[in-house]
């Protein structure tokens, strides 16, 4: 079917009478290839699932530097009320670039050496994908849990209050990286 | 090699290794089109036209596996985004936030508002939008359009022929006969 001479519409070129739509803009494919990522949909060469490398090497650099290690050794745990930093990545997460994830590790890496040098920092780790779940009674239960976000790590902090553990959460680079943190605190042991 | 050759072999590289290079190479290719007819069906060049485009990949990667081919992959991945536009026109009629520029779907337009042509189309109902953005502005056939749509190839002909008339009727100056 041809359009009548009168269309309002061309064909088929529409842009000639609506305007040229711009270019998809870079920073989609970047959002689209992050969410990707972040469901282990997408690989590296090697076979490597995406996602996650950048996130244990920082953490474990900062476990070694900022407390894991240490901690193990008797009168270094720092003491109080500890809360746990639990760090997620969602579609909007900005993980680094190929090739550039020792940027993001040493960020991490600078940010919980500060903690420990303060006696903040107990401990930090990456979470690595659920191994299985139990669902009500015991029962097997899918493995990957329908949620917004995936929980890739945490830090455990020793801090007074709320306010003071907010404060410290509030420089870690994950937040930079537009990745969202929970602060939960530990009950009485 | 002919695109529809390349498209197999894109995605049979994509599906056999999941390395991101494979996957931008589909991205890169469709990406255009796709953001194209979003813009195009929803007036919006923001956030509503890259949101329908970011979930069209995330459920293209998970379903290429399953994709047969009785379509191009052009096709397939426009039918993607046209199905989730449509659960975005459902959530907007629900209450959900509109976009300050586009009112997809709307009822006829106050006469008071002087449309041009793109607010005029995203005004339409969804079916009509369709057929003008895909055949009249995209270039795609009706049997495409079945395809993409999931109607028949009459329906697909009526909706467009409705839609050039209501747009003749709306974008009509004063006075002159619609």
């Amino acid at each position: 079917m041809s359009p009548a001479p009168d269309d309002p519409v061309g064909r088929p070129d529409g842009s000639r009478v609506l305007g040229p739509v711009p270019e998809p803009p870079a920073h989609l494919e970047r959002r689209v290839l992050a969410t990707l990522r972040a469901r282990g949909a997408l690989t590296i060469p090697g076979g490597r699932r995406w996602g996650r490398g950048w996130l244990a090497a920082a953490a474990l650099v900062a476990a070694f530097l900022g407390g894991r290690a240490s901690a193990a050794r008797a009168g270094e745990v720092p003491t109080g009320q500890r809360w746990m930093l639990l760090l997620y990545e969602d579609a909007g997460f900005r993980p680094p670039p190929p090739g550039a994830e020792q940027v993001y590790v040493e960020e991490y890496r600078a940010w919980a050496a500060a903690l420990r040098r303060r006696g903040q920092l107990v401990e930090g780790a990456e979470l690595l994908p659920a191994a299985a779940a139990l669902g009500r009674g015991g029962a097997a239960a899918p493995e990957v849990m329908p949620e917004p976000a995936r929980l890739t790590g945490y830090f455990i902090l020793v801090a007074p209050s709320l306010d003071s553990a907010r404060a410290i959460a509030s420089g870690i680079p994950h937040l930079r990286h537009n990745g969202r943190v929970v602060i939960q605190p530990f009950g009485a042991s | 090699m002919s695109d529809a050759t390349s498209d197999r072999a894109l995605v049979a590289a994509f599906l056999a290794t999941r390395e991101e290079r494979a996957f931008r190479d589909l991205y890169r290719r469709y990406t255009p089109r796709l953001f194209r007819v979003a813009v195009r069906l929803t007036n919006d060049r923001g956030g509503v036209a890259e949101d329908l485009v970011h979930e069209t990949w995330v459920r293209a990667a998970a379903g290429l596996a399953g994709f047969g081919w009785r379509a191009s992959l052009g096709t397939w991945l426009t039918g993607i985004l046209i199905n989730r536009a449509r659960e975005q026109y459902r959530e907007w009629a629900g209450g959900a936030r509109l976009p300050a520029d586009a009112r997809p779907g709307a009822a006829e337009p106050p006469l008071d508002v002087r449309l041009d042509l793109a607010q005029a189309i995203a005004a339409l109902p969804a079916g009509y939008r369709e057929a003008i953005v895909l055949h009249d502005i995209e270039g795609y056939t009706h049997e495409d359009i079945a395809m993409i749509t999931g109607r028949d190839v009459g329906t697909s002909k009526s909706q467009l022929s409705r839609a050039r008339r209501v747009l003749r009727r709306w974008l009509a100056p004063e006075g002159s006969p619609a």
